[in-house]
C-alpha cells in the first residue's frame, strides 16, 4: 500500500517536473544564456594580459633542470641567463598587468598591491638570479624557488570588473561613426521595406488580380540572396561597367549621329552610380529584406476579421480614412516583427556595405577587430561591440515586446475579407509595380547567375564567352564547401525540430512557469546579430570543457549556432500549427482511449507536420545563406559555401564565387516553394 | 456504472476551482451540472474524464477508484462543446479510431462503426471529412465517436451550445432518447437551465466550485433551498426580509410590507431571509382585491408580449423590481406605462429562503 502511495507520488512529480524537458533548458542554457553572459562578463572586465613570459620560466626552468642532470654545464649557463631575462619580462607584464586593473570600476588597491608584493620578489629573484648565472647549481636551486613563485603569482585574480572598454566604444568617434551609420541604414530600409512590403501584403490579400498567386510566391524569392555575391549581382548588371551602362555606352555610340546632343550628354554623365554609395547600399538591402515586412504583414492583414472594418465602414470611415485607422492599426504586431527583423538585417548585414564601397558599419568592423589576432585591445573591443550589438537588440526588442511576443494571439477563428478582383488599369498598375518590383529584385540573381557561366566579362553588356569551369570546379575539384554546407544544415534544421517543436508545446499546451522565460528567449535570439553570437561563441567555447578540445575548434559547433540562430523560426511556426489544432482533439484521442505517443503519432502529429516542417525549411533557406556566425566561427577543412564564396571573392575568382552563389541561390528558392506549398496547406500558415 | 465524487477538491495555481465537492450519480441516470461559467461545472466533468487530476479526494466508478488512472483506461465517452472531430480523418475513421484501443478484430469494425452511426442517423457519410458535415451532422459523428466504444459513462460538454436554436431543441430530444434506450449513466454539462430541466433526471447546480443543490428538475424548480438557486432556476421575484412569526405560516417582514407565506426548512423569528415569489403564480389587479393572502401596491413599469404570456414589470417605491406574467394575454386588456396595480399572490406561492 505504502509502495503503491510513493509510486503514485512520484508518477505525480514526474508528470508535473517533466523531465523531459530538461535536456532543452539544459541546451538553451549552455548554447544561448552562456555565451550571453559570457560576453558580457569579457566585455565588463579588465584588459586581458598575457601571462606567457611567466610560464616560459616554468618551462625554462624545466630545461635548466635537465641540462644541469645531463652535466651540461655550459648550456645550462645559457639557460639560466634565458631565466634571468624572462623574469624581467616578467615584471613587465605585471607592470601591465598592475595597469590594467588600475582601470577597473572598483578600487582594486588590494589585488594591485599583491601583485606589487608578487613583482617585488620576482625582481629579487631575478637579481638573485642575474648573480648566479655561472654556478648553474645553485642557479638551479634559485629557479626552482622562482618556480615556485610564480606558480603561486598564477592563482591571483587576473581581472576585475570595469566599464572601460564598454565606455571606450562610446568614447571613441570610429566606432560611434559606424553605430550611426548601421542604425541609420537599419532604420532607412525599416521604411523603404515597410513601404513596399506593405503595398504587396495588401495587394495580395485584398485584391484579385492575373498571376496573383504566382506573385504571392516570386515576392517571398528575394530573401534567398547569398552573402557577398547577391549584392556583387547588382554590381555586374548596375555596376560601372555593368549590364546597363554599358548598353547606355552602346546607346550613346549609337546616337552620335542621330541625336548628337544626346550622345554627347550621356558621353559627359557615363557611368551612371546606380549602387555605388548610400543609395545604392539602401537598394540592395530593400530589395532584399522587403519580404519580412510583407510575410508578416499578409499574415496579420489576412486574419483580419471583416466585421471590423464593416464596423468602421459604418460609423462612416472609409478609403484611405479606414486604412490608416483600422487596417494598418490591426496589422502592427506583425509588422513590427518583420521590421524588427529587418532592422537587425540591415544593421547586421557586414558585406554589403564593403561591396559598395562604403566602410565604418559596426558588424564589419567588430568581425575585423576579431580576426585579427595581433592586437590584443583591438579583439577586446570587438567582443565588447558584439556585447553593446546585443544590448541594442535587447533594447529593440523591449521596445517591440509587447507586439513580438508569440503569446496572446490574435482569434484564430475569423471570417476574411473578400478580395476584390482589380479591374483595368488599376490592374494594369498592380501588374507594373509587381514586375518592376520582382525586375529589381531579380536583378542579383541575373548578375551571379550569368557571373557563374562567364569565362570573360568586361566591357560588355554580356558575356562574351561561356563556360561550366566554375561550376566543375565548385562541384567536382573543391565539393567541400557544398558538402559541408548540407551536412551542417540538415543537422541544424534536425536540431532546431528536436529542441523547437517541444519548446513550442511548452508554450502552447502546458502551464509551466518557464513559458514566459521560452518566449522571451527564442525572441532574443531571433533579434540577434549573427555577429554578435559569433562572437559570443568564439569566447565561450574557446576554452577546452569536458573535451580536451575546445568546442570552438570542432566542427559540430557550426551546426549548433545555425540551429540556435534560426530556432525562432522553427518554434514560430510550431508554435501557429499547435494553436489551430484544438486542445480538445487530444483529449478526444484520449477519451476514446489512446495513451500520450499514441495521440500524438495519430492526432497532433498529422495536424502539425507541415507547419512544422514549413518552418524548418526556413530555418534551412536562411541557414545556408547564413554567413556572419559560421565566417567568424569557421574551422579550416570544414569552410561552408558561404565561407567558399569569401575565399573564392577575396581570392579574385569571381566566377567561382559566383557558381557558389548560383547554386545558393537554387537551392533556397527551391527550398522556398517547397514550404510555400507546405505552409499553404498547413492552416496555421509560416508566420501563425 | 454509478460515479461517485468524495471530497474532491481542484486547485490551480492558488484558485481553488472546487472545493470538497461530494457527489454521487446513479447507474443509468442522465445527470446535469448546471451553473454560471465559471461555477466549476466543466473542471468536475474533467476530472470525471480524467483530464484533471484532483488535488483532494477520490472518484469512484462503480468499485473502481479512478482518479490516478489516465482518460485513455476510463473506458467513458465524451462530447466536446466545439465536437473536436479529427479534421484529417473521414466520418469512419473518426468513429473507429478507438476501437483499436478496445482489443475488437478489426473484421468487426465496420459493423461497430455502422451500429455507432446508425444510432444517431448518420449511416452513408463514412467516407465524409469533418469539414464537409454541418455543425448538427459534426455534433452527430462526435456522439457516435463516443458511443462506439460501448462506454460506461457518457460526458457531454456543451454539447448543443454551438448548434442553431432551431435544431437544438430536436438534438436535445435525440440524446435524451438514445440516453434512455442505451441506459447508460451520463454526465452532462450545461449553463442552459431549459435544457437542464427538460433533458435531466437530476440536476447539479454549481457556484464558486461547490455544489449547491442536487434534485430533480421538479424539486429545483419548486423547493430551491438557497437564494441562488430559487434565483438562477427559472424566473422568480425574490424579495429579502426578517422572519416575523413562526405559526400556521411564516410572516416575513420586508421592504414590501408583511409577507405571508411557507417553508421547506425550519425557520425561527428573527432569521434573516427570502422570500421567493414566481410571477406565474402573481395576479394582477387594477383594484385592491380582498381574497388574496399577499398584495403589493405600485406601478406598471414595462411590459413584455412573449406571445403566450405577457409579462409586466412593477417598479416598487422601495425600489424592488417585480414581475408577474399573464397566461393568456388575448383575454387581458393591457394595462399602460405607470398604471396602479396590485401584485397579488397566495402564501403557498410564497416561499421562505433561510439565508
Amino acid at each position: 500500500m505504502s509502495s503503491g502511495k510513493t509510486m503514485i507520488g512520484f508518477r505525480r512529480w514526474l508528470k508535473a517536473s517533466n523531465p523531459w524537458v530538461w535536456p532543452i533548458y539544459l541546451f538553451l542554457l549552455v548554447f544561448v544564456i552562456f555565451p550571453l553572459v559570457r560576453l558580457f562578463v569579457d566585455s565588463f572586465s579588465t584588459a586581458d594580459v598575457q601571462l606567457s613570459a611567466l610560464n616560459e620560466v616554468v618551462l625554462t626552468t624545466d630545461l635548466l633542470e635537465e641540462r644541469v642532470r645531463a652535466g651540461e654545464m655550459e648550456g645550462a649557463s645559457a639557460v639560466a641567463h634565458d631565466i634571468t631575462l624572462q623574469l624581467n619580462r616578467s615584471i613587465d607584464v605585471i607592470d601591465r598587468m598592475m595597469e590594467a586593473l588600475g582601470r577597473a570600476t572598483f578600487s582594486q588597491d588590494e589585488l594591485i598591491a599583491k601583485w606589487r608584493n608578487a613583482q617585488d620578489r620576482v625582481a629579487q629573484e631575478a637579481a638573485v638570479m642575474a648573480e648566479l648565472q655561472h654556478d648553474p647549481e645553485a642557479a638551479l636551486a634559485e629557479a626552482k624557488e622562482a618556480r615556485a613563485l610564480i606558480q603561486e603569482i598564477k592563482r591571483l585574480p587576473r581581472q576585475a570588473f570595469s566599464v572601460k572598454f564598454f565606455v571606450d566604444v562610446f568614447r571613441d568617434r570610429l566606432y560611434m561613426k559606424a553605430l550611426s551609420n548601421s542604425l541609420l541604414l537599419g532604420f532607412a530600409t525599416v521604411i523603404t521595406t515597410s513601404i513596399i512590403g506593405f503595398t504587396v501584403a495588401y495587394l495580395l490579400v485584398r485584391y484579385d488580380f492575373p498571376g496573383r498567386k504566382a506573385f504571392s510566391f516570386l515576392t517571398t524569392v528575394p530573401i534567398v540572396m547569398p552573402p557577398l555575391v547577391g549584392v556583387l549581382g547588382f554590381i555586374f548588371i548596375l555596376g560601372r561597367g555593368g549590364t546597363v551602362n554599358e548598353l547606355f555606352y552602346q546607346l550613346a555610340e549609337g546616337l552620335e549621329r542621330s541625336w548628337p546632343f544626346m550622345s554627347n550628354w550621356l558621353y559627359d554623365h557615363l557611368p551612371f552610380n546606380f549602387v555605388y554609395g548610400w543609395h545604392g547600399l539602401l537598394l540592395v538591402e530593400t530589395c532584399h529584406l522587403f519580404p519580412l515586412i510583407t510575410l508578416n504583414v499578409l499574415d496579420s492583414l489576412s486574419k483580419i476579421d471583416a466585421s471590423l472594418e464593416e464596423a468602421a465602414e459604418s460609423v462612416g470611415s472609409i478609403g484611405l480614412k479606414r486604412l490608416f485607422d483600422v487596417t494598418i492599426p490591426l496589422t502592427i504586431p506583425g509588422f513590427v516583427t518583420g521590421a524588427l527583423l529587418v532592422f537587425i538585417g540591415a544593421f547586421a548585414d557586414f558585406a554589403a556595405p564593403m561591396v559598395v564601397g562604403l566602410t565604418n558599419f559596426i558588424a564589419p568592423l567588430a568581425y575585423m577587430d576579431i580576426q585579427q589576432f595581433t592586437d590584443r585591445h583591438l579583439f577586446k573591443m570587438g567582443i565588447t561591440v558584439g556585447a553593446v550589438m546585443v544590448v541594442l537588440s535587447i533594447v529593440f526588442l523591449l521596445i517591440a515586446k509587447k507586439y513580438v511576443s508569440m503569446k496572446d494571439y490574435s482569434t484564430l477563428s475569423y471570417r476574411a475579407v473578400e478580395r476584390k478582383p482589380l479591374k483595368g488599369k488599376w490592374a494594369a498598375l498592380a501588374l507594373v509595380f509587381l514586375i518592376l518590383l520582382l525586375l529589381v529584385s531579380f536583378i542579383p540573381y541575373i548578375g551571379v547567375g550569368l557571373a557563374s557561366f562567364a569565362r570573360s566579362w568586361s566591357m560588355s553588356p554580356l558575356p562574351t564567352s561561356w563556360t561550366m569551369v566554375h561550376y566543375e570546379k565548385v562541384l567536382l575539384y573543391a565539393p567541400g564547401y557544398i558538402i559541408n554546407t548540407f551536412q551542417f544544415c540538415i543537422l541544424a534544421i534536425i536540431m532546431c525540430i528536436l529542441i523547437g517543436v517541444p519548446v513550442s508545446w511548452i508554450m502552447a499546451r502546458t502551464q509551466m512557469r518557464t513559458r514566459g522565460a521560452l518566449d522571451v528567449l527564442t525572441m532574443l535570439v531571433l533579434a540577434l546579430p549573427g555577429t554578435a553570437l559569433g562572437i559570443a561563441y568564439i569566447r565561450a567555447f574557446n576554452n577546452p570543457i569536458l573535451f580536451s578540445v575546445p568546442l570552438a575548434n570542432i566542427w559540430i559547433i557550426l551546426p549548433i549556432v545555425l540551429a540556435v540562430r534560426r530556432l525562432p523560426y522553427t518554434v514560430r511556426s510550431s508554435y501557429s500549427s499547435l494553436l489551430v489544432v484544438h486542445r480538445s482533439m487530444e483529449e478526444a484521442a484520449q477519451s476514446v482511449g489512446a495513451g500520450g505517443m499514441k495521440t500524438f503519432k495519430d492526432i497532433t502529429f498529422p495536424l502539425i507536420w507541415k507547419g512544422v516542417l514549413a518552418g524548418a525549411l526556413f530555418s534551412f533557406m536562411t541557414s545556408i545563406q547564413e554567413s556572419a556566425a559560421t565566417l567568424l566561427l569557421s574551422i579550416p577543412g570544414w569552410e561552408t559555401m558561404t565561407m567558399g564564396i569569401f575565399t573564392f571573392y577575396t581570392g579574385g575568382t569571381h566566377g567561382d564565387a559566383a557558381a557558389l552563389g548560383f547554386i545558393l541561390i537554387v537551392v533556397g528558392v527551391i527550398t522556398l516553394f517547397a514550404m510555400n506549398r507546405l505552409s499553404s496547406a498547413a492552416k496555421g500558415g509560416l508566420f501563425g | 456504472m454509478d460515479i461517485r465524487l468524495t471530497g474532491v477538491t481542484k486547485r490551480f495555481k492558488n484558485v481553488e476551482a472546487l472545493s470538497r465537492v461530494d457527489l454521487h450519480i446513479r447507474d443509468g441516470e442522465l445527470f446535469t451540472l448546471l451553473g454560471p461559467s465559471g461555477c466549476g461545472k466543466t473542471t468536475t466533468l474533467r476530472l470525471i474524464a480524467g483530464f484533471y487530476v484532483p488535488n483532494e479526494g477520490k472518484i469512484m466508478f462503480g468499485d473502481r477508484e479512478v482518479q490516478e488512472i489516465p482518460t485513455s483506461k476510463r473506458n467513458i465517452g465524451m462530447v466536446f462543446q466545439n465536437y473536436a472531430l479529427w479534421p484529417h480523418m473521414t466520418v469512419y475513421r473518426n468513429v473507429a479510431y478507438g476501437l483499436q484501443f478496445k482489443k475488437a478484430p478489426k473484421s468487426e469494425w465496420p459493423a461497430m462503426v455502422n451500429e455507432a452511426l446508425a444510432k444517431v442517423g448518420l449511416v452513408g457519410y463514412e467516407a465524409r471529412y469533418p469539414g464537409q458535415l454541418s455543425g448538427g451532422q459534426q455534433q452527430r459523428v462526435a456522439l457516435a465517436r463516443a458511443l462506439a466504444l460501448n462506454p460506461d459513462v457518457l460526458l457531454l460538454d456543451e454539447p448543443l451550445s454551438n448548434l442553431d436554436a432551431k435544431i437544438r431543441g430536436s438534438v436535445r430530444a435525440e440524446i435524451r432518447k438514445l440516453q434512455q434506450s442505451l441506459g447508460i449513466t451520463t454526465v452532462y454539462v450545461t449553463h442552459d437551465q431549459e435544457e437542464a430541466l427538460t433533458l435531466s433526471d437530476r440536476i447539479g447546480i454549481m457556484c464558486d466550485g461547490k455544489l449547491v443543490q442536487i434534485g430533480t428538475p421538479h424539486d429545483l424548480y419548486e423547493k430551491p433551498s438557497t437564494r441562488f438557486v430559487a434565483d438562477f432556476i427559472g424566473t422568480n421575484n425574490l424579495v429579502p426580509g426578517t422572519v416575523e412569526a413562526v405559526g400556521e405560516d411564516i410572516t416575513v417582514v420586508t421592504e414590501l410590507g408583511t409577507i405571508r407565506g411557507f417553508s421547506h426548512s425550519a425557520v425561527k423569528p428573527g432569521e434573516k431571509c427570502t422570500v421567493a415569489f414566481r410571477p406565474e403564480n402573481v395576479e394582477v389587479h387594477t383594484a385592491q382585491p380582498s381574497l388574496q393572502d399577499n398584495h403589493i401596491h405600485g406601478k406598471i413599469g414595462f411590459a413584455s408580449y412573449m406571445g403566450n404570456t405577457l409579462r409586466y414589470e412593477m417598479e416598487h417605491p422601495a425600489g424592488v423590481l417585480l414581475k408577474a406574467d399573464i397566461k393568456n394575454p388575448l383575454r387581458h386588456e393591457e394595462l399602460g406605462w405607470g398604471s396602479d396595480v396590485y401584485f397579488s399572490f397566495p402564501k403557498s406561492a410564497a416561499l421562505v429562503i433561510p439565508d
